[in-house]
């Protein structure tokens, strides 16, 4: 009764399940509140318009918006020694656990939830008690691969080329849609589906037409491929450069 | 206690949460918009070949849409609808399907009828992702009206497509140099009907059209002495309004008043002033040293932008209509020769053309206060007399890249630049007629 009483069984059941706080993506659902910086695994890209050049001397010729990397790489965590694989989920695991004390993971766990306490929780659909499928990757694993420069390199890539296919010559609308789909290893899109419309349905389908479009997109690299068949893409269309 | 019930959630949670992969897209591609536009055909008879007039009326819309770059058509031999399907123009009974394999985004379709010398044409706009007509309109007039038809359609597939006004019925006007001396010309917007207004045999300068856009004023030196001028487009006549008695130099209409700003030389010094249609000289405007010309109202006509060597250079300087003093801020600050200032209709920007380090001249746009300076044209030779088109979404200019100097168009990033002139001598001053009043067919539908 005493150990109930006290918060102790709490700071143990944290101290374990930390561990996934801090390696995996726990924040990385998408959600319309400001988001951390690009410290945390998910990393949040937009594709900058070209700066204005400045009036002190004569600027060179203006050129159409191209698309072009984000200005500021994002951070990015250090590559795991070994490539995380099914296989080896276990050793990741325990390599992860080995980087920081179970009081600092703790820390940092309840500093990051004093950051985010106005973040929406998840929705409790997305809880499940069922034991992973072996085949999967776990959402830790997930989080350290989309850290990985392959990932940041491919997925610029595929930004590029959407980009490039995504035809729209009018004001475009204030509320923006959407869109889903998976890379398979051969590089063929698969299933986009529209999960929020922009209220625009020519927008809408001029976004799926270039979501379309892309495929066949370059196959993704080997090392990713299984997250890609897990995880979907999430294309948010922003606002067009009319 | 909160911290750590939430904190037991999100671990919970974290073991079955889902990574996604979030890419943004914030703007379109550089691409041109692709349209495609079918043979129109005859309301009845299974006559394949079309009507020259009806011919016309879809090779206008097309030259007038690939004009400003922003949309190419498909080419006909890559389409796919089978002939019985060519006269099908609701939307619910079109297969799109042969559109889409094709990779078109809208599609225009349409029929016709031809009664003795009356022609009707009903032309479809669809957009072809989402399976809809987008808009449909009727036109009927005679062979001579099949242009404007052609004109108004464009203008109507623009607005559509795009939300911009579109210009296609518009006309510039421009001075011209077929031999050795300088005549008012006039074109469409397209480059059709290049036509030389007057005959004056003499220096003609400062096109400026009147806010109805149904006469052109400018100066010509007739028998060696500066005098104003208005040529009628309806009645295609020209009339002298006034003789200045002093040397004028450029001209500016004011948009509220009808009255001209001008530069004259009146002792020894060039400075601006307004004059009346009779060329009175109404008030004074700047005084100082150096010359001052090439005045451009704002589109309010509370200001003008002007050009002066005041501070040593040929810089471009903005000033108060009711301004009491000559006080003008100066906002243009680096290059040898700026010049030509031509006022946004939208008020937010001035162009001009800077002498760059190479001694050849560009087109520039500048914010009204000074800053965001944007340069619009490079390494084409001279770039020079930036003139806007109502809307602001296009400047006209004159450039000798190609040999002699010739009228080009852009949009008003610099993009899209196209030729319109393609005579064989000089062209300058371009100027833009006024939307509001440019000749446009009305449809019936």
């Amino acid at each position: 009764m005493d150990f109930l009483e006290s918060k102790s069984w709490i700071v143990s059941l944290m101290g374990h399940g930390v561990v996934f706080l801090v390696v995996s993506n726990v924040f990385s659902f998408h959600s319309k509140i400001n988001l951390p910086p690009p410290q945390s695994n998910v990393v949040w890209t937009s594709i900058q318009s070209p700066k204005k050049t400045p009036d002190h001397k004569l600027p060179p010729p203006k050129v159409l918006p191209k698309v072009e990397a984000p200005k500021e790489e994002p951070k990015k965590i250090a590559k795991p020694d070994a490539k995380p694989t099914v296989e080896k989920k276990e050793v990741k695991k325990e390599e992860a656990k080995k980087t920081m004390s179970r009081e600092e993971l703790l820390k940092k766990a309840l500093a990051n939830l004093d950051q985010n306490e106005d973040r929406p929780m998840p929705k409790a659909n997305n809880f499940s008690s069922q034991d992973q499928p072996e085949d999967q990757l776990s959402s830790s694993e997930i989080g350290l691969l989309q850290s990985t420069s392959e990932f940041l390199e491919y997925r610029r890539l595929v930004e590029k080329t959407i980009t490039s296919n995504f035809i729209w010559i009018r004001q475009a609308p204030d509320k923006k849609p959407v869109i889903q789909f998976f890379i398979l290893p051969n590089g063929e899109i698969s299933e986009p589906k529209l999960l929020s419309s922009s209220n625009d349905e020519s927008y809408d389908q001029a976004a799926i037409r270039a979501v379309k479009k892309s495929s066949p997109i370059q196959a993704p690299p080997v090392s990713l491929n299984q997250m890609f068949k897990q995880e979907p893409f999430q294309l948010d269309f922003d606002r067009s450069a009319s | 206690m909160k911290k750590y019930l939430v904190a037991g959630l999100v671990l919970l949670a974290s073991s079955t949460l889902h990574a996604q992969i979030l890419i943004n897209i914030n703007q379109s591609s550089n691409k041109t918009y692709p349209l495609a536009m079918a043979p129109f055909h005859a309301y009845t008879g299974s006559s394949q070949k079309i009507d020259p007039s009806v011919e016309l009326f879809q090779t206008t819309v097309k030259e007038d849409l690939q004009l400003i770059k922003i949309f190419h058509f498909i080419p006909e031999n890559a389409f796919l609808e089978p002939r019985s399907q060519s006269r099908v123009v609701d939307a619910r009974k079109i297969n799109f399907s042969f559109w889409t394999m094709i990779d078109t985004y809208a599609l225009i379709k349409g029929l016709y009828r031809k009664d003795a010398d009356v022609i009707t044409i009903e032309a479809h706009l669809y957009d072809v992702l989402t399976k809809k007509e987008i808009m449909a309109r009727r036109y009927k007039g005679g062979d001579n009206q099949i242009a404007n038809m052609a004109h108004a359609f464009s203008n109507s597939i623009l607005e559509a497509l795009t939300g911009e006004e579109g210009l296609f019925d518009t006309k510039i006007a421009f001075i011209c140099r077929p031999k050795n001396d300088k005549e008012l010309c006039m074109m469409h917007f397209n480059g059709d009907n290049y036509d030389t207004l007057t005959q004056h045999r003499s220096i003609t300068l400062s096109p400026q059209w009147s806010k109805d856009g149904k006469s052109i004023y400018y100066t010509s030196f007739v028998k060696n002495k500066p005098a104003l001028f208005r040529f009628d487009l309806d009645k295609r006549q020209n009339t002298k309004l006034s003789t200045f008695s002093y040397s004028a130099i450029g001209l500016a209409m004011d948009p509220t008043q009808d009255w001209i700003l001008t530069t004259l030389d009146i002792g020894k010094n060039h400075d601006l002033y307004f004059l009346d249609l009779d060329g009175k000289v109404i008030s004074r405007k700047t005084k100082d040293r150096g010359v001052d010309v090439s005045p451009s109202f704002s589109p309010d006509g509370q200001q003008f932008a002007f050009v002066s060597d005041r501070d040593g250079s040929s810089q471009v300087y903005i000033m108060n209509r009711n301004a009491k003093d000559s006080t003008a801020k100066r906002i243009t600050f680096k290059g040898k020769s700026n010049n030509d200032p031509a006022w946004s209709p939208k008020g937010d920007k001035i162009a001009f053309a800077g002498m760059d380090t190479d001694g050849d001249f560009d087109i520039f746009t500048v914010n009204i206060d000074g800053t965001n300076m944007e340069r619009l044209t490079y390494d084409t030779k001279n770039n020079e007399e930036p003139a806007w088109s109502p809307d602001g979404n296009f400047i006209l200019f004159v450039s000798n890249r190609t040999g002699k100097r010739q009228v080009f168009m852009m949009r008003a990033d610099g993009s899209k630049q196209t030729q319109l002139t393609t005579k064989d001598w000089d062209h300058f001053m371009p100027t833009w007629q006024p939307k509001a009043v440019s000749a446009t067919a009305k449809p019936l539908m």
